[in-house]
């Protein structure tokens, strides 16, 4: 996670790549992998993360409605209420994007913070809408579960998926936005 | 002059810039807005959004299908992994289970014959054979707020919303959402899953809810019923919904010590289950009903008009051709 000049070529990897690995994951999350019931926020939310880290790289563009229509795929595929995961994943967009000036001068461990602060409030609010949506107070560990794996895999989710979307760029390109 | 021209490029530049982030702002906003809207009529179970989600399910199934399959293949290679690992202790099981299976095999033996004399004392009339179909789990949406799953046969199989899921361990939910190649199934553990159950020997009455997690509730046992681990649960039929006695699960104790039902069926890892076509007798003498009133409406307009009257047959609800058990 470097910074640079402001240097931005479209390639395949910057361009298609993050659209192909969010489609992915939605389509895993909806495999029969038999997950104990505790573990199945951890696909969804590895999703989520996906968004999160391409909303804040600077040679990724992924634009709000792509983020949303994500969003409703996976609420059709796992059959949750309609409009959540889209909600989810808008508010890890814009979180993405709000940090992504400040993602060079953060340092690896800053981002990481960044995403720690931003994956809770996004479960967070969205346990509390999936309450409100089912007008009682949901179990909030699976969850929870889900959000502290995603946590814990994102340092190295980040640097893998910084250095594929950097594949095809000038050496000297950044990977945050400017 | 040349720092001119470079401060309006910068401006021009600028300018453009926060025009790019308005935009974006005012997109950001009414896709927030479009996933409330969503969310609501999701909640308030819009029509227009159930067939969404069925023309879906039916456009993805051969996807899913697909992607499911090395899926399935790695579990069961897992599993037979670990099936090898526990090869010794399972044969100590099995042989123990046999032993006690033969003693259940000779008990049922008697109790079958006992049961058919009382039959013909009875003149118990045979209750109708029900058809099925077997598919199998093409997606597991599990999801968090959710434990259904698709399966790859839809109503051109035969299948019908309401429908009972079973495999080969017991019962494992019911039919929401049929496509025509596709189908959905709520399972037992869903927080809306409710099935009306008997429990124990003594049949006590009960609804069992789901909540999500691996095991479920009892809710509205009498009072005055004690339920002790390990007491069979099976469905009562009340309610028409489902057949009666279809195994459900067990009672157990769960480590708060609160008494929960884990199901027979292994919720988790499902991959071939059944379908079966049992229709609801309340709607089925309901169809019944509105033929029988359409006939007589019929007959009256022809015998008003000096018609002779055409002989129709009433049939009540049919049943999709399909193996029968």
């Amino acid at each position: 996670m470097r910074a640079g000049p402001a240097l931005h070529d479209t390639t395949f990897m910057s361009r298609t790549f993050p659209k192909l690995a969010i489609g992915l994951v939605i389509v895993i999350a909806a495999m029969p992998l038999g997950l104990s019931s505790d573990a199945v926020f951890a696909l969804p939310l590895t999703a989520m993360m996906l968004v999160f880290v391409f909303s804040s790289l600077r040679l990724v563009t992924v634009r709000p409605w792509f983020v949303f229509l994500a969003g409703l795929v996976m609420d059709i595929t796992t059959a949750g209420p309609f409009g959540f995961w889209a909600l989810v994943f808008l508010m890890a967009h814009c979180f993405g994007r709000a940090i992504a000036p400040y993602g060079p001068g953060l340092g690896p461990i800053g981002l990481w913070l960044a995403f720690i602060a931003a994956a809770g409030a996004i479960g967070a609010l969205g346990w509390a809408v999936a309450s409100l949506y089912f007008m009682r107070l949901l179990d909030p560990y699976p969850m929870a579960w889900g959000l502290i794996a995603v946590i814990l895999f994102f340092p190295f989710a980040a640097w893998a998926l910084e250095r594929l979307v950097r594949i095809g760029q000038p050496a000297g390109n950044l990977s945050f936005r400017s | 002059m040349r720092n001119g021209l470079r401060w309006n490029k910068q401006r021009n530049m600028n300018l453009a810039a926060s025009r790019r982030s308005r935009k974006n702002g005012i997109l950001l906003f009414t896709l927030f807005f479009a996933s409330i809207i969503l969310l609501i009529s999701s909640r308030l179970e819009n029509e227009y959004m159930q067939s969404v989600r069925g023309a879906f399910a039916d456009l993805a199934a051969p996807v899913l299908e697909a992607a499911s399959l090395p899926a399935s293949m790695a579990r069961r290679a897992f599993d037979r992994a670990n099936a090898y690992l526990d090869l010794f202790e399972e044969l100590d099981r099995l042989k123990s289970e046999n032993q006690r299976l033969q003693q259940v095999a000779w008990r049922a033996e008697g109790l079958e014959r006992r049961l058919s004399q009382m039959r013909t004392l009875l003149n118990a009339v045979d209750e109708p054979a029900l058809g099925f179909a077997s598919g199998r789990v093409i997606a597991d949406a599990r999801g968090p707020f959710a434990r259904s799953m698709l399966l790859n046969i839809g109503a051109e199989n035969g299948v019908k919303a309401g429908y009972a899921v079973i495999n080969e361990d017991g019962l494992v939910g019911r039919i929401v959402n049929a496509g025509e190649r596709a189908a959905r199934v709520i399972l037992l553990s869903d927080l809306n899953s409710r099935v009306p159950v008997l429990v124990g020997p003594s049949a006590s009455r009960a609804v069992l809810v789901g909540d999500n997690s691996s095991t479920m509730t009892l809710q509205f046992l009498p009072a005055d019923v004690t339920i002790y681990p390990g007491d069979e649960v099976y469905t009562s039929g009340h309610g028409g919904l489902f057949p009666r006695g279809l195994r459900v699960g067990v009672a157990i104790k769960d480590p708060t010590m609160e008494l929960r039902v884990g199901a027979h069926a292994k919720l988790d890892e499902l991959e071939y289950v059944s379908v079966l076509f049992f229709d609801s007798p309340i709607l089925v003498s309901k169809e019944a009903d509105e033929l029988v009133s359409r006939r007589a409406s019929r007959e009256e307009a022809k015998l008003l008009s000096g018609a002779e009257s055409e002989e129709t047959p009433i049939r009540a609800a049919s049943r999709p051709s399909s193996r029968r058990r």
